[in-house]
């Protein structure tokens, strides 16, 4: 990328709410139904129906606004933007222009170590559309999704490269989740981010124009997809050509962006104040009952966590970028006390686990008490490190009580040094070869003779003495 | 006003017109735009727009899921079905 | 006297005595609409609906669970009210094979009272006219003159009221819909408050003028059906203010002391010389019964039709988008999708449809919006600011319904200014969110009924009802002589 170009970029994010039923009828929002079973004739738009405002998505939007600073709206009308599609069924989305619940709000994003506050423009509430499946001449329609509440949260043009993009969304996304207003999965689309792209020689004031890109189905992709875009608009630049105001969406497969349709002409939507709804006052009171539903956010866990319990940045930033984690962690340490020994189980064991299996933190199976009194074994040196890793295994995967585990399969460290010298005398005779390295200077030999013993002893002894019974062996051999 | 306006509005609104009816059309669209043309002369910078005639406030739903109506029901007044969806011919043009 | 030309009130006394059956007097009516086809009052008969429901309302009367005052009576309903299963086509080809699965709330209403539909009415096109000329289904004809108007949009349900082919009526009002034509042909229209009738099922013309009406040969029926109708409604977020009343109980009240207000620009020289004079004597009768008489100059007459034309089109230009060809309704099939929108669109609607949707469109598209459409909601307000001084004054307002009597098939029909200027009278009631009735009061020398309107503050539709019936005393009622 050339850099005498810098890239500026807003955000939009369409978030569905996790309420029950729809916005404007009682419809429920189940995902994955069969076509047109969650249907009735509001959101359908038949003739006649009117919507009926679903008081739950004032309050998630009001959530959602206290949650990323912004400030309320008191009085809240509703719009309607007019244009044909199939997959609107009135075709017109009832949404909010003039006067959106949300404004003026920041979120601080952590990118690459470097601290950024990025502006939230605005926040409104509408409604979602139906789902169009296309197949070789024909497009078939399922109206499930249509009227699936929604928040549109739009960002200020505050981002300049991809990874405070994803810094941005991953933040957002806890936010939302944390507060219980959206599930925000990308895969079945109640996350989606369009990216409004443009770039200018550095230096410049002006804003270009700009490309919007949809269609991305997760941060890698919006990350690539970034990328290649301000690439192409860097080079339409150079070659001394036009960037067109185009609807981009992306190609994950190719990818490749693919112009939708050119916008030259700018869309007339003809808002206008829907009249079937009326305005919907929001009173202090009730601004002060939702902002006391809010939970403790990512960011001021993140701080509690390091202040409190000691974690260190990294660390913290990891287990509450995850709600699971969180309450993991915070159950756990608070049957244990234990806060960095429960981290580093955490961090170690749980996340390699997870990792392997190629899977999230969502519904965790393991119970903080399982946890906490492993935690308690291995810090009362009554097992090994290493034993307590496989006892951590057997609690994800057979739900077993590490007591019992222990007890049964005899994993009690082991305090006979008699046997223990027994067996560094066999292990020290059967490997003559890896002796005579250790003499002859090789310091690597000695830790694998330690590594004979222990394993000859199935880990349970306590390493500490056989590397002084292995260190005094060696000594009394020495010429 | 100019000669295209009753093409550009049939554009918006996905309505053709003839030329005869877009000629006649035209016309009395123009009449009926100067008689509304009337309502500038009223002063009405200091008021708020009134968008609906009742003013007050009003319930809203509790969130609570009812069942939905069956897909045949839903889909009997459709021409054109295919596999519980309704259809129509390929769209191309996103939005 | 033929049994069809009693009040509803008198019939359900008739039921309730059982002077004679529910089916015996639907047969009656039945045969009344085989034998006035030619008014082409109905789009739809709903006769082995109605003779099935007319054997299940007589069961409950006869085993004394529905004792109504309404209960076995026949009504018709607009084709814009949607009926469960029964054809609603809003008199345009765009429906002209929809049924919806379900039914409006003042017809569920209704049915609970013990109602039974005997029909569908004819109507102007999505209820876009003031002369139901513009229906699909065609042209409805006056019962007082055939070769006039019946007025419109619910030109049927008034042609079918006055000839005695229903016994009331439920009409829609967005700019004078149910006063208008009730005024041509002689019957009562009542226009409730915005918001005080539900208007779940009314298929949209214009959301925030739109209201059901109710039709019938006199006030005290009118006031009977609104009181089955009336009040709040959790499937209409805009209809939440008003209370369940019963509105007879205000009939025989009496006017005495009653300030009504008389705005003079209503009487200005558009309005035909007799239909003013017939009017202002009615006004005098009134006086005659205790009821005080101001004149008054009520202001922005001028701006009364620029502002509800503005309102109303650019409400229907949305209202009316849905219509594609996918859900329901007619769809004329092309190779693409845009084919299918414009095809679909240009032969479905009308000729009057497509003027009103294309206007609307202008006056909210980029450019437009502010000098139109914001403009006019703002004087919208100005408009409503004004009735409400008045009524600060005065109890009750009181104008011609329309400037003048029936006039005749086509003649206004080339001119849609002209035809729109017709709703002069009625359409401020119908931006200020009041209540608005329209009593017959006397013939012109034709012998074509003149209407007289009479407008209240919102939610006091018992003034309406009391002066009206009050009016009808002393005039001897207005059942057809
Ligand atoms: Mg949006
Ligand atoms: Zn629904």
């Amino acid at each position: 990328m050339s850099d005498s170009y810098e890239i500026v970029m807003g955000i939009e994010v369409h978030a569905e709410l996790s309420t029950e039923s729809k916005i404007f009828c009682s419809c429920a929002t189940k995902f994955g139904k069969e076509p047109n079973t969650q249907i009735c004739p509001i959101c359908t738009g038949m003739p006649g129906t009117l919507p009926l405002l679903n008081k739950k998505v004032v309050e998630f939007a009001v959530k959602t606004g206290l949650a990323l600073n912004c400030s309320i709206t008191k009085e809240n009308k509703f719009d309607r933007k007019n244009y044909f599609y199939p997959d609107l069924p009135k075709a017109y989305q009832i949404s909010q222009l003039y006067l959106p619940i949300c404004r003026n709000g920041y979120i601080e994003i952590n990118s690459k170590g470097k601290k950024k506050k990025i502006g939230i423009h605005e926040i409104h509430m509408e409604e979602d559309a139906g789902k169009l499946i296309h197949d070789e001449n024909a497009t078939l329609i399922d109206y499930n999704r249509c009227g699936v509440p929604l928040l549109e949260i739009v960002s200020e043009p505050h981002f300049s490269n991809g990874d405070e993009v994803v810094a941005y969304l991953t933040a957002l996304r806890e936010i939302l989740i944390y507060t219980g207003v959206s599930d925000c999965k990308m895969q079945e689309g109640s996350m989606r981010a369009d990216i409004n792209l443009s770039v200018r020689k550095r230096g410049e004031k002006e804003l270009s124009t700009r490309t919007e890109m949809k269609n991305m189905s997760s941060f890698k992709e919006i990350k690539r997809a970034v990328e290649y875009e301000a690439e192409r608009q860097i080079s339409i630049k150079q070659r001394g050509e036009r960037v067109l105001q185009q609807t981009i969406r992306w190609d994950e497969e190719k990818g490749i962006g693919i112009v939708m349709r050119s916008k030259e002409n700018a869309d007339d939507y003809r808002y206008f104040p829907e009249p079937d709804i009326m305005p919907v006052v929001i009173s202090d009171g009730e601004i002060k009952r939702i902002k006391n539903l809010l939970p403790e956010l990512p960011q001021q866990k993140r701080q509690r966590y390091i202040s409190e319990f000691g974690l260190n940045d990294y660390d913290a930033s990891i287990i509450t970028s995850e709600k699971e984690l969180c309450d993991l962690f915070e159950r756990t340490t608070a049957l244990c006390d234990r806060p960095k020994e429960v981290c580093n189980m955490i961090m170690g064991e749980l996340m390699r686990i997870l990792s392997s299996l190629g899977k999230t933190a969502e519904n965790l199976n393991v119970a903080p008490e399982k946890l906490a009194s492993l935690i308690n074994i291995i810090s009362e040196g009554k097992i090994n490190r290493n034993i307590g890793k496989d006892v951590f295994e057997q609690i994800y995967f057979y739900n077993v009580d590490p007591w019992e585990y222990v007890k049964e399969n005899n994993l009690l460290i082991l305090d006979d040094p008699e046997l223990t010298e027994k067996t560094v005398n066999e292990i020290i005779s059967e490997n003559q070869k890896s002796v005579s390295d250790y003499l002859s200077g090789k310091q690597k030999a000695k830790g694998y003779l330690i590594g004979l013993v222990m394993k000859r002893l199935k880990g349970r002894a306590d390493p500490k003495s056989v590397n002084e019974a292995v260190d005094k062996k060696l000594k009394q051999l020495q010429p | 006003m100019n000669d295209n306006l009753t093409q550009g509005l049939s554009k918006l609104c996905n309505i053709a017109l003839t030329d005869e009816e877009a000629e006649k059309m035209q016309i009395e669209l123009e009449k009926i735009i100067n008689f509304m043309k009337k309502l500038a002369e009223l002063d009405t910078d200091d008021l708020n727009e009134m968008s609906h005639p009742f003013e007050g406030v009003f319930p809203l739903r509790e969130d609570k899921t009812e069942p939905s109506y069956s897909r045949e029901e839903m889909l009997k007044n459709a021409k054109n079905t295919e596999n519980g969806c309704y259809r129509v011919p390929k769209a191309i043009k996103e939005k | 006297m033929k049994i069809t030309e009693n009040s509803a009130l008198s019939l359900g006394k008739m039921l309730q005595s059982r002077e004679i059956s529910v089916i015996e007097l639907l047969t009656e009516y039945l045969k009344e609409t085989e034998a006035k086809k030619d008014l082409n009052a109905f789009i739809t008969i709903c006769r082995d609906e109605s003779l099935k429901r007319a054997n299940i309302i007589q069961k409950n009367i006869d085993d004394k669970v529905l004792s109504s005052p309404l209960a076995g009576v026949p009504m018709a309903v607009k084709d814009n009210i949607c009926t469960k299963n029964i054809l609603t086509s809003c008199a345009s080809k765009m429906l002209s094979d929809f049924k919806p699965p379900y039914s409006a709330t003042a017809v569920e209403r209704l049915e609970k009272a013990g109602a039974v539909l005997i029909g569908k009415t004819n109507m102007d096109e999505f209820a876009m006219g003031g002369s139901t000329e513009s229906s699909y289904y065609g042209s409805v004809k006056n019962p007082k003159d055939t070769k006039k108007v019946s007025g419109g949009s619910s030109g049927g349900t008034a042609a079918a009221v006055a000839s005695n082919q229903c016994a009331y009526g439920l009409g829609s009002d967005t700019g004078g819909s149910v006063r208008q034509p009730a005024s041509f042909c002689g019957i009562t229209g009542l226009m409730p408050t915005y918001g005080s009738v539900s208007r779940y099922g009314l298929i949209a013309y214009a959301s925030s003028l739109d209201r059901i009406g109710v039709m019938g040969k006199n006030m005290s029926d009118c006031a009977a059906v609104l009181s089955e109708i009336y009040g709040s409604d959790k499937k209409d977020m805009t209809c939440s203010v008003a209370k369940k009343t019963d509105f007879t109980s205000f009939c025989d009240l009496g006017i005495r002391g009653m300030k009504i207000g008389i705005p003079r620009n209503f009487f200005s020289e558009q309005t035909d010389a007799f239909v003013g004079k017939s009017v202002l004597q009615g006004a005098r009768e009134l006086e005659k019964s205790g009821a005080e008489l101001y004149e008054f100059e009520l202001p922005l007459t001028d701006y009364y039709l620029p502002t509800y034309y503005i309102t109303a089109c650019a409400e229907a230009s949305s209202n009316l988008s849905r219509y594609d060809g996918i859900k329901y309704g007619f769809c004329q099939s092309g190779d693409e999708l845009e084919q299918m929108y414009v095809k679909t669109r240009t032969e479905g609607f009308g000729l009057e449809v497509k003027r009103r949707i294309m206007l609307g469109t202008y006056v909210l598209s980029s450019g437009y919006y502010e000098d139109y459409y914001k403009k006019a909601l703002k004087v919208r307000r100005l408009i409503k600011d004004s009735f409400d001084d008045a009524f600060k004054k005065y109890d009750l307002l009181l104008t011609p319904t329309a400037p003048t009597t029936a006039y005749n098939i086509g003649e206004n029909r080339n001119d849609p200014l002209k035809m729109y200027q017709g709703d002069i009278y009625t359409v401020a009631a119908s931006l200020s969110g009041i209540p608005a009735a329209s009593i017959p009061c006397g013939k012109n020398q034709e012998g074509m009924p003149i209407g007289m309107q009479l407008m209240a503050p919102q939610l006091r539709e018992d003034v309406i009802v009391r002066v009206g019936c009050a009016y009808e005393k002393i005039t001897g009622g207005s059942v057809d002589e």
